[in-house]
């Protein structure tokens, strides 16, 4: 089956929303999949996660670390037991990834699905001269690194994420500037426009064992019809012969 | 020579959001050169295009299908057009309709017959079907039974049609949803948004109803010819210039409108700057003084040919036609437009003395004669779907910024539950957008984020409660469920005319407002209210026909009037 992103978008933000989050994090995570499904790292099966994961979520006490010393502390939606969701690990990562903030290296500890946070991190443009680094790191010492420049996303070593996604990592994200005397190492392109247009020219075949439980997830945002509602809410009469 | 003040840098008088993003003033909106419609024609003006039937598969009640494209320099666009018999018992304008007389969808390029015959399981099933990225747009319309049939009838006569029954509808179908933008399987707008002629917001839809308009003139014709071939006379030019295309429009477009404040910014920049940039012309020609009092009479004709049953619209638009009349006065005097700053001058007298349906009338006919001054606003209309969200920005910055940007909304009393009698809802039927009342119906639990006042004051009371010196990453770390609203006045920093500022669920608001702004942005006219929810108007009524488009004056079919003269 394929999808247009924008029904990507629109299955993911309405079973987001469904699933009790907020109007701003359904968008954020909706994006994220898209993004993710463009990349071809599975977005809806992640985001499917995502909800599961926010429907069992208790506050959680995060710990984030940056560069200038600034420590944040804040309820967050974990497991809680100190384990931090992807979707607020990846939105106060992204958040604090900026520029006006200079170079700047965020680490998170205990991150629950990272590879959603990647999908909300890893699109945010780093401008022509920069590049954002985003380091996903399991207890047993395996790593995988995303490197997002202005023109691409490449991925290096194996992605850990894709053989235990429930793995718990650590993260780190760096903003550095772009060394262009140094060749970029290979990696796997996962991102760029040209991937994107086709993806536009195709449209996303995403898991379909993840569409039935958004769309249940996504009917949650429904009003059931009633004739009352037909004939008051809309307006229109239900036959037009003229 | 018309001579400009401020023509190096845009003018600083553009009127401001606080005066114009009034629901009261919105629902006073006319189209103006810079609406879609008027694009789509000067783009297939401009850059010759030829719009021809491909092919034509009809038996002779008109069912079947056929393909009409619009072939341009360098690429062809290509309505397939499937039409059915219809049960009339299921002929319904609502979005919850299953079945039409005719289904469309506009085909990138030319289509196969495999395309043909793979669309024709799908299509006619319309939001129930799955098309693919190679259809930008998918359609349906119903005819207006009794015109259709009327004008059958005299063209198989070798008759042209009674002129007043045809000026009293205006059309032959009308379209009741043309979706885009990745509905149903058909293409993202990213596919081809970066396409030059059809950049400019709606046009991929916009020249699907064009070319609708084409289908419904070669369909009447040919069931006619069916009819009797040997008496058959085909539609006078000026008929079919005269048959536009009707619409039925409800409430999803002010969903749309709520969710994309940067796109209706620039929309209303543009016709604001437009605006600005005719007000400050020191001295008018006599080429725009002659150009506006020809499309000041034809409004004026245009104003006495539209008709409706709605009681409260046509109380205005008895007003607008006093109105109008003595402006016509006016513009007609030897002395009109000699002084200085006369287009500025025109819409002062008008402000200050006549309705906000004169206002916004006048708004559009002092842009007319004005093309080469504004028509290139139209490059600014779009959107390219991104918002700019500085999270690194302080709360108290931020909160500052809110202070003064949502005056309006942080004023509004809502501690009276009269205050917000409304709500927006999907309703599960076929997803139509519906509105509520919050106190009696089920539903408000589920409610669409439309509620602007209430979301800023909430956000409010927790902004001054966090600490100034943090910045607003960590305010939504703590309350994320601001997110969506401090996203949304961030976007709307520079772009001040994307929020409306009234209160969306309140107890004067009227959906019907909203939904005129938005057609007279597309190029709607005839609005012809049926409820407060719900309107018909009538689109590319007067518009050149295929083979006019070549004209030197196919840009110039505005406030489409009744032909009087059938030869031409």
């Amino acid at each position: 089956m394929s999808l247009s992103l924008n029904e990507t978008h629109k299955l993911v933000k309405d079973a987001a929303r469904g699933s009790g989050l907020s109007w701003g994090e359904a968008d954020e995570l909706a994006r994220a999949a898209v993004w993710l499904e463009v990349a071809g790292q599975h977005g809806l099966i992640n985001a499917c996660r995502a909800v599961d994961e926010h429907l069992n979520a208790l506050a959680s006490t995060v710990e984030f670390s940056s560069a200038d010393g600034t420590i944040i502390l804040s309820p967050c939606y974990g497991t809680g037991d100190g384990r931090i969701g992807a979707l607020a690990a990846g939105l106060a990562a992204r958040d604090l990834l900026s520029p006006a903030r200079g170079e700047n290296v965020i680490t998170i500890k205990s991150v629950f699905l990272p590879i959603l946070a990647v999908g909300l991190i890893a699109p945010v443009d780093p401008a022509p001269n920069n590049q954002h680094t985003i380091t996903v790191s399991t207890t047993d010492g395996n790593t995988a690194t995303f490197v997002r420049t202005h023109h691409d996303v490449r991925v290096h070593n194996t992605p850990q994420h894709k053989k235990s996604p429930h793995a718990l990592v650590d993260m780190t994200i760096t903003s550095t500037v772009l060394d262009i005397s140094k060749p970029r190492t290979a990696g796997e392109i996962i991102w760029s426009e040209t991937i994107h247009q086709t993806a536009l020219e195709n449209g996303l075949s995403p898991d379909i064992t993840a569409v039935n439980p958004l769309r249940a997830l996504a009917h949650n945002c429904l009003v059931p019809a009633t004739e009352e509602s037909r004939l008051k809410g809309a307006g229109a009469g239900t036959v037009d012969r003229d | 020579m018309e001579t400009h003040t401020n023509t190096s840098a845009e003018p600083t008088g553009k009127r401001p959001p606080e005066l114009v993003m009034r629901l009261a003033r919105m629902g006073a909106s006319f189209p103006t050169r810079l609406s879609f419609m008027r694009t789509v024609i000067r783009e297939l003006h401009d850059n010759n295009w030829t719009i021809a039937p491909r092919t034509i598969e009809l038996d002779a009640n008109g069912y079947g299908h056929a393909v009409i494209s619009a072939e341009g320099p360098d690429r062809t666009y290509s309505l397939i057009a499937y039409s059915h018999e219809l049960d009339p018992d299921k002929r319904t304008d609502r979005v919850i309709a299953e079945a039409w007389d005719a289904t469309f969808a506009l085909f990138d390029g030319v289509p196969s017959a495999a395309d043909i015959e793979r669309l024709r399981g799908e299509v006619p099933r319309q939001e129930a079907g799955r098309c693919s990225p190679n259809e930008l747009t998918l359609s349906r319309a119903n005819k207006s039974v009794r015109l259709f049939a009327h004008v059958v009838d005299r063209l198989a006569a070798g008759q042209q049609p009674d002129i007043a029954f045809v000026a009293s509808v205006g059309y032959l179908m009308r379209t009741t949803a043309v979706y885009g933008n990745g509905k149903f399987g058909i293409a993202d707008r990213h596919k081809f948004a970066a396409r030059p002629e059809v950049s400019a917001p709606f046009q991929a839809e916009l020249l699907t109803v064009y070319l609708i308009r084409c289908f419904t003139h070669l369909l009447v014709e040919h069931v006619a010819r069916a009819r009797s071939p040997d008496t058959f006379t085909p539609l006078a030019p000026a008929i079919r210039r005269f048959l536009g295309i009707g619409n039925s429009t409800g409430l999803g477009m002010a969903p749309f409108m709520h969710s994309h404040p940067k796109l209706i910014h620039n929309w209303v920049n543009a016709r604001e700057t437009a605006l600005a940039r005719v007000r400050a012309i020191e001295t008018a020609t006599p080429q725009s003084v002659a150009t506006f009092r020809k499309i000041l009479a034809r409004a004026r004709q245009n104003n006495l040919e539209w008709n409706v049953e709605d009681i409260r619209q046509m109380e205005r638009i008895k007003i607008l036609r006093s109105e109008v009349e003595a402006i016509s006065v006016h513009a007609n005097d030897p002395n009109f437009a000699t002084g200085n700053l006369p287009w500025d001058a025109l819409y002062r007298h008008v402000e200050a003395t006549a309705s906000l349906e004169a206002q916004e009338l006048i708004v559009a006919l002092i842009l007319e004669p004005h093309g080469d001054l504004i028509d290139d606003l139209v490059h600014t209309m779009s959107d390219d779907d991104t918002t700019a969200f500085n999270p690194t920005t302080s709360s108290s910055a931020f909160t500052d910024h809110v202070r003064d940007a949502y005056q309006w909304a942080l004023e509004q009393d809502l501690s009276n539950p009269k205050s917000e009698p409304q709500f927006w809802y999907v309703s599960e039927e076929k997803l139509e957008p519906r509105l509520g009342e919050r106190a009696s119906e089920p539903g408000a639990d589920k409610e669409m984020p439309l509620h602007v006042v209430r979301d800023v004051q909430a956000m409010m009371r927790d902004l001054e409660n966090f600490a100034p010196d943090k910045i607003l990453a960590e305010f939504l770390m703590a309350h994320p469920a601001h997110r969506h609203i401090a996203k949304r006045i961030q976007a709307v920093i520079g772009a001040p005319y994307g929020e409306v500022r009234d209160n969306l669920v309140g107890p004067d608001m009227l959906a019907i407002d909203l939904l005129r702004f938005k057609l007279a942005f597309f190029g709607a006219t005839k609005f012809d209210p049926k409820s407060d929810r719900w309107t018909r108007i009538t689109m590319y009524q007067g518009a050149p026909l295929p083979e006019e488009l070549a004209s030197p004056g196919a840009d110039d079919w505005s406030f489409g009037t009744t032909p009087a003269d059938l030869s031409s």
